[in-house]
Formats: structure tokens, sequence, C-alpha cells
């Protein structure tokens, strides 16, 4: 009976039970995958081991690195006392918009403690307050880079500083570059609006001329071309102050300047226009060759040669550029000495003899220019392509030589016209005042023999072909 | 007339893909099966980790085995054993911890059959999860796998005595179990 009773309990429990159904959590599953071991899973699983491995040993390598060039850094004091070298590295460690790796990173930030530290007495005290900024603003990120590294050292755990570090590093980098630029721009606003005694950049167009070329020379101080161009051209407000700074910018922006010209011509100070009139004195040497058709006719005659003898000249120069490209002159050319000697052999004697013309030239010149700053003076330099027609008229004619060479009547021509090719090279002294030097070629003749020879007929009038150096000194207004 | 797939088929199916080397196909079957699997990991072990681990370890032995399943009756059956031996190794390793005595003669529960009937099986798992260790593998073992006192006493290497007062006994409290539970619901019912 009680067999009978367990087994129908048995049943219900059985039934009951058997075919119950719970369901484990999802992890289960993982947990047999891994241990099947399924072939996907597996070449991941190695992947996954030696990619860790290999970011590992790239960390610790990085880490490494880091101490060791931090070590090294404390026995090469002369580094912080070169604040150039501290400014290249600095001003290519802020705008270098290349990735650059962290190895790089850490001899600017060792070097910048030091000289925090101890600053050199070889620096000027004469610093600019462009430099002043520029140095105080840097200096600024460097402890703040300093610290950030710092905490990073102390609060990350030993198996992952390395990545860490990296990574936050990498981050400072960048919210330091983006910040930098912005803090700059606006602590030189600041220093533009304080020193001109208004609120708003509008306001500068108020102060008179004077009092803001006082202002900007202040500004540019000794700052060296890489703060001035580099920093200036990434401010996106530099044209705004410019403009209201000077007036001339749209004057230079129909000039044809570019952006960064334009900066560095107000900033410079050296050169407000590049068009309009100037002035100037020149004066030149030059070596001509008295070309003669009848030369050497007579048979007692022989071994005639040129032999280069000099002659001098000075004037005056009236030009006017029209912008940045083109630009004309003229030049009123003084007792301009033209001299050539002839040694030949007459009579068997060797003779040598020589004729002086002096000239009065009237060269009207168009000029092709190629303008670009010059690195060394922060000034303009212009090369000009030149070439024109020149007038000549002849003042007087001395000559001992041999008729049979050179006839008297073949020299003596009043009027000549002649074309004129050459290169002049202008450099800008100061606002007003530009250095030319160049080379001239002319070739000139009758012009009373040309025009018979556009009309077919034929000349027996000498030709002159002189190729000279000049320099002139120039006013610009 | 198209004659249907049988569910058995469907799983000899599986088992096949799982051969040949489907991860999915072990998906499938670990979530086909999974649910009563581990419902008997439960009534097996002493807690919810162990069960896992039960079942763990019972799925891998399952699926590095399938080339010896011989397609021959239920895969279910097939695997339930597989998954019973390994919560009897796990009660094997731990077995000086809950030793199997004999209990001699156990006083007999009166306990009507309809009120078991009418209790839920998350209730009836609960309480033989209440019993100990060594009362509830044998319950488990005779009373729901089916296996005699003989095969029993093999596999948990004790006596066929022990195997039966250890039943005697698992059923006795279980039954006290029920009787008080029963009591409980009619006096909550008042």
């Amino acid at each position: 009976m009680q067999n009978k009773d367990d087994n129908k309990l048995d049943q219900i429990l059985r039934d009951k039970l058997r075919d119950l159904e719970t369901f484990p959590g999802a992890h289960n599953w993982e947990m047999i995958e891994s241990q099947l071991g399924n072939d996907e899973s597996r070449p991941m699983m190695k992947y996954r081991i030696a990619g860790i491995a290999a970011l590992m040993l790239i960390s610790f390598g990085a880490l490494g690195l880091l101490f060791a060039l931090g070590s090294m850094n404390g026995k090469s004091q002369q580094l912080a006392s070169d604040q150039n070298l501290y400014l290249d590295k600095y001003a290519e460690f802020i705008y270098n918009q290349a990735p650059q790796t962290i190895v790089r990173e850490v001899p600017v930030v060792k070097e910048t403690v030091q000289y925090v530290a101890a600053p050199q007495p070889t620096v000027s005290p004469v610093e600019s307050a462009m430099d002043q900024i520029l140095i105080d603003a840097l200096l600024a990120q460097i402890n703040d880079l300093k610290t950030s590294i710092e905490d990073i050292r102390q609060e990350s755990a030993a198996n992952n500083a390395s990545q860490q570090m990296l990574a936050a590093l990498n981050e400072i980098r960048n919210d330091n570059r983006q910040n930098n630029e912005a803090d700059m721009r606006d602590r030189i606003i600041a220093e533009v609006l304080t020193a001109a005694n208004v609120d708003q950049p509008e306001d500068l167009a108020n102060i008179d001329e004077a009092t803001l070329v006082d202002i900007l020379s202040a500004l540019r101080g000794k700052s060296s071309e890489r703060f001035n161009s580099d920093i200036i051209n990434k401010l996106p407000n530099t044209t705004t102050i410019l403009n209201a700074f000077d007036g001339r910018m749209p004057q230079l922006q129909k000039a044809g300047l570019s952006n960064r010209e334009m900066v560095d011509n107000i900033l410079q100070q050296n050169f407000t226009d590049v068009r309009g009139l100037h002035v100037g004195a020149t004066a030149a040497v030059n070596n001509t060759w008295i070309l003669n058709n009848n030369s050497n006719t007579s048979n007692d005659l022989k071994n005639v040669g040129y032999v280069m003898d000099y002659g001098t000249h000075s004037g005056v120069r009236l030009g006017y550029d029209f912008g940045k490209k083109y630009g004309v002159e003229v030049n009123y050319l003084l007792n301009a000495h033209h001299n050539q000697k002839f040694s030949y052999i007459v009579d068997q004697q060797l003779k040598e003899s020589r004729v002086s013309l002096k000239y009065i030239h009237v060269p009207v010149l168009f000029k092709y220019k190629w303008q670009q700053m010059s690195p060394l003076t922060r000034k303009p330099m212009v090369l000009n392509y030149v070439f024109g027609l020149q007038y000549s008229r002849l003042q007087s004619l001395n000559s001992n030589v041999d008729e049979n060479i050179v006839p008297l009547s073949s020299l003596n021509h009043v009027n000549d016209l002649g074309i004129v090719v050459g290169l002049d090279y202008d450099m800008h002294l100061t606002n007003h005042y530009f250095f030319s030097f160049g080379a001239r070629s002319t070739y000139s003749s009758d012009a009373q023999a040309l025009a018979g020879l556009l009309n077919g007929g034929t000349s027996d009038k000498t030709n002159n072909f002189t190729v000279g150096l000049t320099g002139a000194l120039n006013y610009r207004f | 007339m198209a004659k249907g797939i049988t569910q058995t088929e469907r799983d000899y199916n599986l088992v096949k893909r799982c051969i040949k080397g489907s991860s999915s196909a072990q998906r499938e079957l670990y979530e086909r099966f999974s649910g009563k699997m581990f419902s008997i990991c439960l009534r097996y072990a002493s807690d919810f980790h162990s069960a896992e681990d039960i079942l763990q370890d019972g799925f891998v032995k399952a699926f590095k085995n399938l080339k010896k399943f011989r397609f021959e009756g239920s895969f279910e059956g097939w695997l339930r054993r597989i998954i019973v031996n390994t919560a009897i190794e796990h009660y094997r390793k731990n077995v000086s911890m809950y030793p199997i005595l004999d209990v001699g003669n156990t006083e007999r529960e009166i306990v009507n059959d309809r009120t078991v009937e009418h209790l839920e099986a998350e209730m009836i798992m609960k309480m033989v999860n209440q019993l100990s260790p060594g009362y509830r593998t044998v319950f488990n073992l005779y009373v729901v796998e089916g296996y005699p006192h003989k095969e029993i006493a093999k596999m948990l290497n004790i006596s066929e005595g022990t195997s039966k007062s250890q039943l005697a006994r698992a059923r006795y409290l279980l039954q006290g179990m029920v009787k008080e539970l029963s009591t409980s619901y009619k006096v909550y019912a008042k």
C-alpha cells in the first residue's frame, strides 16, 4: 500500500519536475563557447593577445624614452640658456599642425622648466611688448603642461600609465594649440587697445596716425619674423585691427599685395605704399663700343682693336609705379661720357687713339616688377625688368682716331635714338627712400640715319653700344 | 500527404550540423535544451552558481562528445544523462561535505496526492532544493530520472540500503513540507 502511494507521488513529482525549464543567464553560453574554443574565436583571441602585447610594448617603450630623455635633459643646461632654441622649439610645438610624437614634445617641456628656473642674463631687457606677451603665454602653457603630466604620473596605475599619459598629452597638446592661438589673439588685441587707450578695435580709426605708428612700433619691437608673421597670420581679427590702424590698407589691397605682405608692410612700418611717384638721383659707369662700318678700310691699317674704356654719367630720375607689377620711369642723364679706345698698327707702329663723346640721355622706360619681402630686412625688394626707348643729344665730340678708322663725320651725329634693356633692383631702406642698382644695355644710332634706313637708304654714321652699371637713391612720395 | 519532420529528426539534424563544426548550430542546440538542462542542474546543485558550473561543464562535454551520439533514441535523453552525470561528478567532489548516512526507518507522513498535484512545479523545486544534498541527489536520481537503487548506489558509491533510506527520508521531508504548506495555505485562506 505504501509502495503504491509512493509510486503515485513519485509520478506526480516526476511529471512536475522533469520538463520544468529554467533558463540560465546569457553569459553561460559565452563561457561554454570560450571553453569549446571555436575556430572562429581562436584566431581572434590570438590577435587580441598579440595586439595587447604590442600596445604594452610600445607604451612602455615610449614611457621609458620619456623618462630617459627627461634625465638626459638635466645634463644639458646649455639648452636652457639658448633662448632662440627655446623659442624655435616652442613655435614649432604650438604651430606645427602635423601631429608629433610624444618623444619630440618632452624635451620642450623639460627645457622650458629649466628656462623658468634660471632665466639667462643674455636675454635683452628691452623685450618688446609682443615678445613679452608671447613668452608669458608660452610659459603659462608650459607650466600647465608640466602640472598635467605630474598629475597623470601620480594618478596612473603602473600597467596603464604610459597609455593614459600619451592620450592625455595629446589631448593637452591639442587644447593648448587651440587655446594658445585664441589666447594670443586676445592678448594682442587687448594690448593694442590698452596702448591706444580705447575700448573697441573700431575706435582705433579715430586715433591719429603718429600715435598708431608708435603703438605698432612698440608691439613690433624686436620680435622675430616667425612671431610677427606666423602668429599674426593666424589671427582672424588681424585684418580688422590693421584696417583700423592703417587707412592705407585698402590701397595696399588695391595694389595687389597678399594678406601677408600687407601685414608685414604695416607692422614693419617700412613701406607704406608700393605705387605712386618717386624721384631719385642716379649715377652710372659704362663701357661703350663705337661701331663704325667704315673702319679699317685702309690697307695701311692692321689689327684694329677695341680697347675697353670707361665713361660715367649722372642724372635724375622720375618714376611712377602703377602698382605691384608695372611702372614707368624717365631719366635725365647729364654729362654722359662715352669713350672708346682703338689700337692699331700704322706705319709699323702700334698706335692707340681715343674717341670721347658727351651726351645727354633721356631714356623713357617701362618697368615690369617682381616684388617680395626681404627675409633679412623685412622690407620690400623689387626686381624691375626695364625696357624702353632713349633719346640722346650729343654735347661734345673729341677724337684723335685716324680718319681711316673712324672718320670724324661719322661720329658727328647730334640726335640719337636707341633702345634700352636692363634690370634694376630696388631695396627699400625706409618708408620713403629706396636704393636702386642695376645693369643697362643701350644700342643707339643717329636719328636721321635711322629714318634713312627705314626708308631703304644707307648710313655712314657710327652706332653706340653701351653696357653699364647704375645706382640710384630714390624718394617715394 | 507530405510526411512532416519530427522533433527528433530536427534534433538529429541539429546535432549533425554541430558535428560539422557549425557554431551557430551549437548555439541553437544550446538554446533549445538549456532551459530543461538548467532545471536539472538546479535540482542537483547546492546553489545557483554551482548549477551554472554544472550546466557549462555538461554542455562542453556534450559538444565534445557529439560524435559518440548514435542517433538512436532521443537526443534530449542523451544530453540529460550527460548533465546528470556531470551533476553527480560535482556532487562527488563535495561528498565529504555532505556524507550520505543511513537514516534508518522513517515515519510516513500522510499527504493527499491532490495537494501535491495542485502545487506549482517551481514550488516543488524549492522544496527539493531545501533537502540536504544526499537526500536531494537520491531523490532526483530515483524519482525524476528513474534510476534504480542499484545503479544509484553504484553512482554515488553507497549501498542500496543507504540509497533507499535516503529516498525514504527525502520523501518524508518533502511530504512534511507539502503538509506544512497546505496547512499554511488553509489558514491563509480562512
